[in-house]
């Protein structure tokens, strides 16, 4: 528990995760022609996407959503 | 390490009352603009009903929102896009996953999911499992069919993403399963309340087995209520030596709830995920405080394809006034699923919840698991009889065993009932769930 007791680790949980998104966008964009790059791209994107329902969500509950 | 954490998510888990509602207003703005924009049967309810997702500015203002029946997924399901109709809200070559409904109520109705929605269930289930106790040292047996339908589907994918090692115990019968679970000592199971109950009489009666000497320490169920009625939940831990958790979910919906290792007599919504209403079932109002039982209407706050938006489901449930003692701020529905509005019906102008009868039944030493209740009309009188099974060699204390199953039902749900005794085993089996009650009135 001792990492919820510090929102700063959370932040930094959630920067990462941001980048992590950026770079798999990026990898998307560069494997139109290359199916085990895309397919496999999907996939980190879906589970990106837990990681931000699980931390991102409830840490920007005053920004309007993005996506 | 990480086996240590008592939660999944000790973040969302732990969240205040206040930030939770944030959050749910938040995301069912979103699912609503999401639904709103991309599926056409959505926009036209929205539309009928003059109903924008501007006109969502307050928590209070969700209730304007038209709610969402399953005869409705019916009419859309007969328009394209094939075999998912109008309210896919993705373009089909996006659709990774095929679920159906049982079709207990009617004509099945089929879910798209793509693989982020994919991903959406077996993060559901993960919340369950860590909460009961799940742990990658844990060998899990999984006695289901793996088909059309999505029962222990995630739970399967939930089990692998936490690092356990699941054994598939799809196409085997009965026994094959029972041997498989002792030779590879198992520590946990997932299954139906009726298929739990099946098994240890199975392993008992045919094979000469315990189930509690197997190594299968605890179990999680679903598809009926049984976990949470507390006769027939000692019954399966009694038999197993194991501890047994409920969870509920539902093909259209996710897997909403769950119990977790206090075992606190109800079931935890995740409300990170979902957002869960309970409308009383003769007013429409919303019911907010605890102890008084309504309709569930829930909203699946990250399901993209297929969005669940202020969904009808029929289940009967009431708020719990006791925060847990687990730690966790999802509240508490009491009890579990007590029924649903659909079984919940008259008898001698009585209403009666057929889950009443299962707790008396299975509270009473000396009788077998399995039970059937047949309800006709004779004339203008309406009939019910209950059928039971007797444990073999007990057949001296009928007459005691008759006088306490009368006193019991008499009491818990103010009905007279013609008993029938049957020898153990005579009465049908089920392996997935069962249909104990039998109104023939309505034919």
């Amino acid at each position: 528990m001792a990492l919820m007791d510090k929102q700063s680790d959370l932040h930094s949980i959630d920067r990462k995760i941001q980048v992590i998104k950026k770079a798999a966008v990026e990898l998307k964009l560069l494997s139109d022609n290359f199916p085990a790059v895309r397919k496999n791209t999907d996939r980190i994107s879906a589970s990106l996407k837990m990681m931000e329902m699980n931390i991102s969500d409830a840490l920007h509950l005053d920004e309007e959503y993005k996506d | 390490m990480i086996d240590d954490q008592k939660y999944w998510n000790p973040f969302l888990e732990t969240l205040n009352e206040e930030k939770i509602r944030e959050l749910q207003f938040k995301k069912f703005k979103r699912i609503f603009q999401w639904a709103y924009d991309h599926s056409v049967f959505h926009r036209s309810l929205y539309d009928a009903a003059g109903i924008t997702p501007d006109d969502i500015r307050s928590f209070a203002d969700i209730r304007l929102v038209p709610k969402v029946e399953k005869s409705m997924m019916r009419g859309v399901q007969r328009k394209d896009p094939f075999p998912y109709g109008d309210a896919l809200c993705v373009p089909i070559e996006e659709v990774t996953e095929f679920r159906q409904t049982s079709g207990t109520t009617g004509q099945p109705i089929y879910q798209a999911d793509t693989w982020q929605d994919w991903e959406w269930w077996s993060e559901c289930w993960a919340y369950i499992l860590w909460a009961q106790g799940y742990r990658p040292a844990d060998r899990v047996f999984i006695p289901f069919g793996y088909n059309i339908f999505v029962a222990f589907w995630a739970g399967h994918y939930a089990a692998e993403k936490i690092g356990c090692e699941v054994v598939p115990g799809g196409v085997l019968d009965t026994q094959a399963r029972i041997l498989k679970i002792r030779e590879l000592k198992a520590t946990a199971m997932m299954a139906t309340p009726t298929y739990v109950l099946g098994m240890a009489e199975t392993a008992k009666n045919k094979m000469n087995i315990s189930p509690a000497d197997l190594s299968i320490n605890k179990i999680t169920c679903a598809g009926e209520p049984g976990a949470s009625i507390p006769s027939t939940k000692k019954r399966m831990q009694n038999a197993w030596g194991a501890l047994v958790f409920d969870h509920a979910g539902a093909t259209e919906i996710g897997a909403w709830s769950f119990e977790c290792r206090d075992q606190p007599g109800g079931m935890h919504v995740n409300e990170a995920f979902f957002l869960v209403e309970i409308e009383d079932a003769e007013t429409g109002e919303i019911i907010e405080e605890p102890g008084r039982r309504g309709k569930m209407i829930i909203t699946a706050l990250d399901r993209m394809a297929q969005p669940c938006v202020r969904f009808d489901a029929k289940d009967i449930i009431e708020w719990d006034p006791s925060p847990c003692s687990c730690g966790r701020t999802f509240r508490l529905i009491k009890g579990g699923v007590i029924g649903r509005a659909d079984d919940i019906t008259k008898v001698k102008g009585v209403l009666l919840a057929p889950s009443a009868i299962e707790e008396v039944v299975r509270s009473i030493e000396g009788l077998c698991d399995e039970y059937e209740v047949v309800v006709d009309r004779l004339g203008d009188a309406d009939r019910i009889k209950l059928k039971v099974e007797l444990m073999p060699g007990i057949e001296d204390r009928v007459r005691e065993i008759e006088s306490r199953l009368r006193d019991q039902l008499r009491l818990k749900t103010n009905l007279g009932y013609r008993i029938e005794f049957h020898d153990c085993g005579k009465l049908p089996r089920y392996e997935a769930k069962a249909k104990r009650f039998k109104d023939l009135r309505k034919k």
